[in-house]
């Protein structure tokens, strides 16, 4: 106690909250204050929206017959629309249930009035740049389920398949941030970063001493963050700090507490892009707990991918295509493609990317061939599983065939209402003959799914989000090596879980059933 | 390179620990490749230390060993809630039936004083008989419960504790070169 009485600190005799053990962790919370700041500011929004419409109802007489008529239209709408069937039987409930401004909110979250703007935007982009994109190398030499991927992959969005580039798998994020640490070290021109969550802490003090270092030798660096990602734990300190040392920083859909469905597109990818030669994706954001420095939900589990060779190419241009509908830079892409070296390898490696910005939901649908092409087996490892039904029939349809299907799914929860859904879906497939494991006292954020035949690693979660809401990026490859790195952390993944049996799935009770049933009604749109 | 290398090389961490546990927990983690760099009173808690660890930033399986400390901290704290919910039937059948003893001690007292017929005093009577009886069974039963609480606690405890031992050694295997699997 300071004599002087100036800065005397009261002891509370007994840490009732602490069990045993408790780690040091940072986070002051702020990012979940501003989290409900700005749904109560929504909330707000959208009652103001209802009590308008009964206003005017009031008002006119002949407003409620309007909003009934708008209703039925949009409802026709909806019917016919291209959404897929779960999202329908969702807003026919919602406008039914919210008939006098439901119609209003559908209007305000269609991709094509929200979205229709920046959709032509990044059409221009894509035009321009076409004709930098290479030709798929020759791959008649490949199983016919690798020509059919790549070939998607290539006809939809001109990503081409690169037999002349190398792939190493990494899995554990501590594993996959070691070798970009060593890699960022090494680099001579440029660096583009692109990540959902960039957080303060020690993984991104490491980073940016580097990039620092980088920036002051003369290397362009670019960064985009998500907005909503990275809210509250990137710090507006060390955004001005990067600044200052010359690095280029982006935020992705700025979070504003205005109503627009459009806030819900997010960029969920994690891209490291190094003089055009070497390129990291996965599952990784830059923070602390990714590499379990911090700890948030148990052990989290984690995965990414490098590849070296003429296929970076597909990533560098992903990142210049999101960064010039960002920030309307004009700069010569034609100077950031065909660095890399060509490798001799026994196999093709295709990156690619998805989003909101292209006609067809590559993500889906490049994950509902890879489900369609075992023949043997299908492991699926993601943090969130809440497909749509014609990956979920898929998936039942291959177990019933005999192929080994195996999910991993996390232990511990992150977003409890997610979770249960995640839980009841997968656990709907075990009568199938699907194996569900979770895996013991950890977060499996991780985003793989693999085939016989080849896998894909990336940003991808296994739900509606990633495949009609976000922009990710993933890799698709048929790399022995690789696939045997990616069985290999299956195995593992295995080996540490517990297998979800049907006895001990009929020991859910009433409520955590009904609790699922009612968040599935949402699932489109979580 | 070597001034860069340097950026990777060690890794730190705090944990905030009771300090009757502090020396178990510190060789726990040090069977991890952990060392003690600090250890402080905490600032706001009487009963907890602050300890700060280190360790080299590479080392052979770290995966693994990230994995298994989690299942460290999971069973540590598992001894904290066995340790504090030893006795939770036992002080909930307590206070239950001591209340409810207490609670129809008072009601037949009450009974007695307001209501003079003979039929009230048979029931004040019966209300005071129904109390004795509950606190005689709780002199019996809260004994018995007590043990069997106990007995529970130890052979949950010493299984935990088991688990703990083999999680640490399984790491320290890690370590040391060459591992088994679970």
């Amino acid at each position: 106690m300071n004599k002087n009485n100036q800065s005397r600190v009261v002891k509370i005799k007994q840490s009732e909250h602490i069990l045993t053990i408790k780690l040091k962790t940072e986070g002051n919370g702020l990012g979940v204050l501003k989290t409900l700041i700005v749904i109560l500011l929504i909330a707000a929004q959208f009652a103001v929206l209802a009590l308008s419409y009964f206003y005017f109802a009031g008002l006119f007489s002949s407003y409620l017959t309007f909003s009934i008529v708008a209703t039925l239209i949009t409802c026709i709408y909806v019917l016919s629309s291209d959404y897929h069937g779960q999202a329908k039987a969702t807003w026919i409930l919602f406008l039914l249930l919210s008939f006098g401004f439901g119609y209003i909110i559908f209007l305000l979250s269609d991709k094509k009035i929200s979205f229709g703007r920046s959709q032509k935007k990044y059409k221009n982009i894509f035009n321009q740049t076409e004709k930098l994109k290479n030709q798929t190398d020759n791959i008649s030499h490949m199983p016919e389920e690798i020509k059919t991927s790549c070939n998607y992959l290539y006809n939809v969005a001109k990503f081409p398949a690169s037999t002349q580039t190398k792939s190493t798998y990494f899995p554990s994020g501590t594993s996959l941030f070691d070798s970009i640490i060593e890699d960022l070290e090494k680099a001579k021109s440029f660096i583009f970063i692109e990540f959902f969550i960039i957080s303060n802490g020690k993984l991104l003090n490491k980073i940016l001493k580097i990039l620092q270092e980088k920036a002051a030798a003369g290397v362009m660096i670019k960064i985009i963050y998500d907005d909503m990602g990275s809210h509250g734990t990137l710090k507006r300190k060390t955004k001005k700090q990067i600044k200052k040392a010359g690095i280029e920083l982006q935020e992705f859909n700025r979070l504003l507490p205005v109503f627009n469905i459009a806030l819900n597109l997010r960029d969920h990818r994690k891209i490291v892009i190094i003089d055009g030669k070497i390129a990291y994706t996965g599952g990784t954001n830059l923070a602390d707990e990714y590499v379990n420095e911090k700890r948030m939900h148990g052990y989290w589990k984690d995965e990414g991918i490098k590849i070296e060779g003429p296929a970076v190419d597909n990533l560098t241009l992903a990142f210049l295509e999101q960064w010039k509908f960002l920030t309307h830079q004009d700069l010569d892409f034609s100077t950031f493609l065909n660095r890399a070296e060509k490798f001799e390898t026994n196999g093709v490696v295709v990156p690619f990317v998805s989003g909101p910005n292209y006609q067809f939901s590559i993500a889906q649908n490049i994950y509902a061939s890879e489900i369609s092409n075992a023949k043997e087996k299908l492991y699926i490892m993601t943090p969130y599983f809440v497909p749509d039904e014609t990956i979920t029939n898929l998936i039942i349809n291959k177990a019933r065939s005999g192929v080994d299907v195996r999910i991993v799914l996390p232990d511990v929860a992150d977003k409890k209402f997610v979770y249960i859904v995640s839980r009841n879906n997968a656990e709907k497939l075990i009568a199938s003959g699907v194996k569900l494991y979770t895996m013991t006292h950890s977060f499996v954020h991780s985003k793989v799914i693999f085939t016989e035949n080849s896998c894909i690693v990336g940003s991808i979660n296994m739900d509606l989000r990633s495949f009609n809401q976000q922009f990710e990026s993933a890799v698709f490859t048929n790399q022995k090596q690789t696939m045997k790195q990616v069985l290999d952390d299956f195995e593992y993944a295995f080996s540490r879980s517990t297998q979800i049996t049907s006895q001990n799935m009929n020991r859910r009770s009433r409520s955590f059933r009904a609790l699922a049933g009612l968040f599935n009604i949402i699932s489109p749109f979580m | 390179m070597e001034k860069q290398m340097k950026i990777n090389d060690i890794d730190t961490f705090t944990l905030f620990v009771k300090k009757e546990k502090s020396i178990n927990i510190i060789k726990s983690y040090e069977s991890f490749g952990w060392t003690l760099v600090s250890k402080s009173e905490n600032l706001h808690y009487e009963d907890l230390l602050d300890l700060e660890f280190s360790r080299p930033h590479k080392i052979e399986h770290k995966d693994e060993l990230q994995l298994k400390q989690v299942y460290l901290e999971e069973k540590l704290n598992t001894i904290g809630k066995l340790e504090k919910h030893k006795h939770s039937k036992s002080t909930s059948f307590g206070l239950v039936a001591g209340l409810f003893s207490m609670a129809l001690i008072v009601l037949s007292m009450i009974w007695f004083v307001h209501f003079q017929t003979l039929k009230d005093i048979l029931i004040a009577g019966l209300m005071a008989a129904v109390s004795i009886t509950f606190i005689v069974l709780e002199t019996i039963i809260l004994p018995k419960l007590i043990k069997r609480e106990n007995n529970e606690f130890v052979k949950k405890h010493k299984t935990i504790i088991k688990e703990i031992s083999e999680i640490c050694f399984y790491a320290q295997s890690l370590l040391g070169g060459e591992h088994e699997q679970k």
